[in-house]
């Protein structure tokens, strides 16, 4: 063993330049791997360090309008508690200035006790300077810094309440106590229809933010003793849920972080599904490299033989040397990616929802490197072993060669990888059948580029004859060895497939929202409750001082009484322990819905059962649902609905089904009704404009004076944070596809590297036997562009085809053909395979043939 | 010292026909001597070198080198007979092409477990006059100088037996004398055994023994 590992070491230190490419070939996998699978664990991880902070407590009751005082008497009487707070979140307009200064918004209300905050940091400035001041009992109002400074408010301690000393809320005004520099319960939340205000409980209710009339939520804060047993705890307070006469929800810390980790969980998958097949691409590659490597070292392991070394000398060896470079990718592939993935949180700053803290990284993610790591032993171990089986005696006729496929063994070792990939798979799939649908999925890819490749090898062998001299000197090259040729299509082709595929899916998903950005079509501006009598005055108004006609929908309120003739209120009522789901089902069909009437889809909409009616019919008691809506209140199409509105009995069938894009930002509703059925109804109007941001405060303040019963609703954070998401998106898709690109292309060279010497010799006896510079050269050009070629356009042909599907099927969204795209990325691929292949072997071609044929 | 004792050799060719490569062979080569097997292409040169080096079995028959019987031997036996009795040149030097010249002959040393294999490897270097081409690499020497290579590799042991198979065959004339020559010296020296596989009528007339084969028998100098 200490001779092998002393030629390992030899053998390495001879060719550190050629084994550092292969080293870095692999490490590009691995680091893309480690970069994504650190930065979603990163992440989620953050999140639930950071749950209790998130939730504020350990536990949280929430109640719909006012907390019932006898619930909140039995929960905090429970034994395991240590603290309590109770708070009320509503959403209301919020004024400060006066006349031609009056500037308004919508803002995000949370009235709060003395004991607020009772987990997490909240961080409260006064007049700029940090203080251990609290909310409750302060009489005052403090307002989230961005609010502070878009308004210029200032706190004042001299009780001289200036213009922009002072907010106004419900019926009165607060002076302005400070601003929050950081509210750690505020990052949960991932949507927000405005800045964040603190105030008083008492306060609150003294300027009429929480009587009958108005909608707010209130949410008990619970903290854990020291040693409670918090699954006792969580039991007593479901039995409280269970009991209470009014709708309570119960949230745990964890289940709060686990709600707050859905919405980026599907962008982390996505990243991380792509991180993987960027790993299992290399673990491909570095199969295809290590092959190359290893065929390359039969004359080697040969002449040791002859000189007497054992029979498993030259495997101990080269498997000796695989493993180093293994080792030696594995730790460059390690630093590159952790370090790319605590620098992502940085570069993204406040998207994230959570707070990542400085210098806190993921743990590597051993088993899936170890599964790596065992899938190339698995692959490698067959050339290694066919290495040992090398005869010595073929130094004395041709000269030898890795010849077989290594039968059994090799198929076991093959058979066994792949166990291995599909475990990787299914650990970091989000279920089951998507694991098992991507391994399937990639493992018949992989095998159809295979066969594929193998059938052009095997045409060829029939066509060579019709075929110029260099193409097929580039066909006998390929087919010199079919098996290894064969398997860097495949390789190349999967890189090329994932790349293609990722960018069509990618616009798929980004295209539709894309679409809507700019131009007037992203309104950022929602005026509510807008009176039918005040309709064409306000949309006149928007229309002078935007340039664009406002978009508008009429709302009627209603509440559904019936589904199929059967009362909603009986099926409410039935089930006590029902599942999460099915509450949500209950929930949505018991609540006030929004109705609205239009003859025609909007943009942002898409027919996917049914038929919607046709725009013009005069009278039709058809409705449409959208989707998603129809699943959870248990409504399919054909279902007769019945609504009370303003106590009027209007009913309708179901017609047909939408799919609605809601990060369009365009007006949408869940139900819409024929304009025949809502003939007559009392309706207010939602009016929609997209308004510069120079001329927002402007429009805002006049319309807070002119028409101070329009709630305004200013969505312009939401649609930057939105449209910066999807940037973020196709920044990591576009960085990883390029990533798979370059993965393939350096595997290219590494092989080119890897067989080198061989090609070397080959192209020495051309020359030798009278090949002209300019007919190898066009044989080089063949091969790389049959190589290239063909796993490019089978590849993208397949890419396009599938990511069809996977959008249309799995997201159910509008394909878009991109086959301008798909030619640009076929031609990209094909062309770089050329360019990286000719160039890589211009030095062999370059060397002189008598030098080449002594050196053999 | 070898010995081969009714030896045959077959292969079963690709089309299914039984080929006949060594017929009921035996030759008995003593200790020290110089021997040449001739014949053309096709008579079974190559074979018969093999299986005495223990790199191919009989079909039937028994190869005893050095007192041994080679013949079953397991593959790890024949592996440690190779590095303890057996010196190859081979025509296409066969080098190791990433090693240095020393590295070459260090190599072949370690494997017959030299003690000091580095000074052995340039003791035998310098054997063959290639002391200071020590560092070069196979690419960066005349192939006159890696057969000289491979002769210090085959000799830095001090194996009892040394098989040739066309030293010289791809050496300018002036070049081959000059291995040749160094090859007889180096075989004088260490009194070893020389085994040749040559279709050079003149190297041949210069060896003490000649064995013509064809078409898988001895024709002539059977001893």
């Amino acid at each position: 063993m200490r001779f092998a590992l002393r030629m390992a070491l030899r053998e390495g230190s001879r060719q550190k330049g050629r084994l550092l490419v292969i080293a870095l070939c692999l490490a590009v996998g691995f680091a893309a791997f480690f970069a994504t699978y650190g930065f979603s664990a990163q992440v989620l991880g953050g999140i639930r360090a950071e749950s209790r902070s998130l939730l504020g407590a350990d536990f949280s009751l929430t109640a719909i309008g006012a907390f019932p005082e006898e619930l909140r008497q039995r929960a905090t009487a429970l034994p395991g508690l240590q603290g309590h707070s109770l708070v009320y979140d509503l959403v209301s307009m919020a004024h400060t200035g006066q006349g031609d200064t009056l500037v308004s918004r919508l803002v995000e209300v949370r009235a709060v006790d003395e004991a607020y905050p009772l987990v997490g940091r909240l961080e409260l400035l006064v007049q700029g300077k940090a203080g251990d001041r609290k909310v409750g009992g302060s009489g005052t109002v403090f307002v989230e810094r961005g609010l502070a400074e878009a308004w210029g408010l200032q706190s004042r301690t001299d009780g001289d309440l200036g213009t922009r000393s002072a907010l106004s809320l419900g019926d009165g005004s607060l002076p302005v106590g400070g601003v929050i520099a950081l509210d750690e319960s505020r990052q949960a939340s991932a949507f927000t229809l405005g800045p964040r205000v603190l105030i008083d409980r008492a306060d609150a209710d003294r300027l009429g933010l929480l009587t009958p009339r108005s909608r707010f939520t209130g949410r008990l804060l619970l903290t854990l003793a020291p040693g409670a047993d918090a699954t006792q705890v969580r039991r007593d307070l479901a039995e409280i849920v269970r009991t209470a006469s009014q709708r309570l929800r119960l949230q745990s810390h964890e289940e709060a972080a686990t709600a707050l980790a859905r919405p980026i969980r599907n962008l982390n998958r996505f990243v991380q599904q792509l991180g993987l097949a960027t790993l299992l691409l290399a673990m491909l590659g570095a199969w295809a490299i290590l092959t190359a490597f290893l065929e390359g070292r039969a004359r080697d392991a040969a002449i040791l033989r002859c000189l007497g070394a054992p029979p498993l000398a030259p495997a101990r060896i080269y498997g000796l040397l695989t493993m180093l470079l293994l080792l030696l990718a594995l730790a460059l592939g390690l630093a590159a990616g952790l370090g790319v993935a605590a620098t992502i949180p940085r570069w993204l700053g406040e998207l994230l929802p959570t707070v990542i803290r400085e210098g806190s990284t993921a743990a590597p993610p051993v088993l899936e490197t170890v599964l790596a790591l065992a899938m190339v032993a698995l692959l490698t171990l067959p050339p290694l072993i066919r290495l040992g089986q090398v005869k010595p005696l073929t130094l004395l006729r041709e000269g030898a060669d890795l010849q077989g496929g290594g039968g059994w063994l090799g198929r076991a070792c093959a058979g066994l990888a792949f166990l291995l990939a599909l475990w990787l798979i299914l650990r970091n799939a989000p279920s089951l059948a998507v694991g098992l649908g991507t391994a399937l999925g990639m493992a018949a890819l992989f095998l159809l580029l295979y066969g594929a490749a193998r059938l052009l090898l095997w045409i060829y062998r029939r066509s060579t004859k019709a075929m110029p001299l260099s193409m097929r000197l580039a066909f006998g090259q390929l087919s010199a060895r079919r098996g290894l040729t064969a398997l860097m299509m495949a390789v190349m082709g999967l890189a090329v497939f994932l790349t293609t595929a990722t960018q069509f899916i990618k616009d798929d998903i980004v295209a539709p929202i894309a679409s809507h950005q700019g131009a007037g079509n992203r309104p950022n501006l929602f005026f509510l409750d807008v009176q039918t009598a005040q309709r064409e005055q306000v949309a006149a108004r928007l229309q002078a001082e935007t340039g664009r006609a406002p978009v508008e929908a009429p709302i009627v309120r209603a509440r559904l009484t019936a589904i199929g003739g059967r009362a909603v209120r009986e099926a409410q009522s039935r089930k006590l322990d029902e599942e999460p789901g099915e509450q949500r089902g209950n929930g949505m069909r018991n609540r006030e819905q929004n109705l609205t009437w239009r003859d025609r889809l909007s943009a942002s909409e898409t027919p996917v059962a049914g038929r919607f009616w046709a725009p013009g019919l005069a009278a039709a008691d058809e409705i449409s649902l959208e989707q998603g809506f129809a699943d959870s209140i248990g409504v399919k199409l054909g279902d007769e609905l019945t609504f009370d509105v303003s106590g009027q009995e209007v009913k309708g069938r179901v017609t047909s089904l939408r799919k609605v894009l809601w990060q369009s930002f365009q007006p949408n509703f869940f139900m819409v009704l024929h304009p025949s059925l809502l003939r007559g109804a009392p309706a207010v109007h939602l009016l929609a404009t997209e308004a510069d941001p120079a001329a927002k405060a402007c429009i805002q303040g006049a319309m807070a004076r002119d028409y101070p019963n329009i709630t305004l609703i200013d969505v312009t954070d939401v649609v930057a944070k939105v449209g910066r998401v999807l940037d973020i998106i196709a920044l990591i898709t576009r960085a990883l596809a390029a990533l798979m690109l370059a993965s393939a292309l350096l595997v290219l060279i590494a092989s080119l590297i890897a067989g080198r010497l061989g090609r070397q010799k080959d192209l020495a006896l051309l020359r030798t036997i009278g090949a002209s510079h300019g007919t190898l050269l066009r044989s080089l050009v063949w091969e790389f562009l049959i190589l290239g070629g063909s796993s490019s356009v089978l590849a993208t042909a397949l890419a396009w085809g599938l990511a069809r599907v996977y959008t249309s099927r799995v997201l159910e969204l509008p394909t878009h053909p991109g086959i301008g795209l798909g030619l640009l990325l076929m031609a990209a691929s094909a062309g770089l395979t050329l360019i990286v292949g000719v160039t890589g072997s211009l030095r062999v071609l370059q060397a002189k043939p008598m030098d080449v044929l002594r050196g053999e | 010292m070898i010995s081969i004792r009714s030896v045959s050799k077959t292969f079963l060719s690709p089309s299914g026909e039984l080929l006949r490569v060594l017929q009921d062979v035996s030759l008995e080569i003593p200790k020290g001597t110089s021997v040449a097997i001739q014949g053309p292409s096709g008579s079974g040169k190559s074979t018969l070198l093999g299986l005495i080096a223990g790199l191919d079995q009989p079909t039937s028959g028994e190869v005893v080198v050095a007192g041994q019987a080679i013949t079953g031997l397991s593959e790890l036996a024949l592996s440690r007979f190779r590095a303890q009795h057996l010196g190859f040149v081979f025509q296409a030097y066969h080098l190791l092409p990433h090693f240095s010249a020393v590295q070459n002959v260090v190599i072949a040393a370690e494997i017959a477990g030299l003690a000091g294999a580095e000074a052995k490897a340039l003791e035998a270097l310098a054997r063959v006059g290639l002391q200071d081409r020590a560092e070069h690499l196979p690419a960066q020497l005349s192939g006159g100088e890696c057969q000289r290579v491979a002769l210090a590799r085959a000799i830095v042991a001090r194996p009892p037996i040394l098989l040739c198979d066309e030293p010289t065959g791809s050496l300018d004339p002036v070049n081959a004398d000059r291995v040749f020559e160094l090859l007889l010296e180096l075989q004088r020296d260490l009194g070893a055994t020389l085994v040749l596989v040559t279709h050079d009528a003149h190297l041949a007339g210069r060896m003490e023994r000649h064995i013509a084969l064809e078409r898988g028998r001895i024709v002539a100098g059977v001893a």
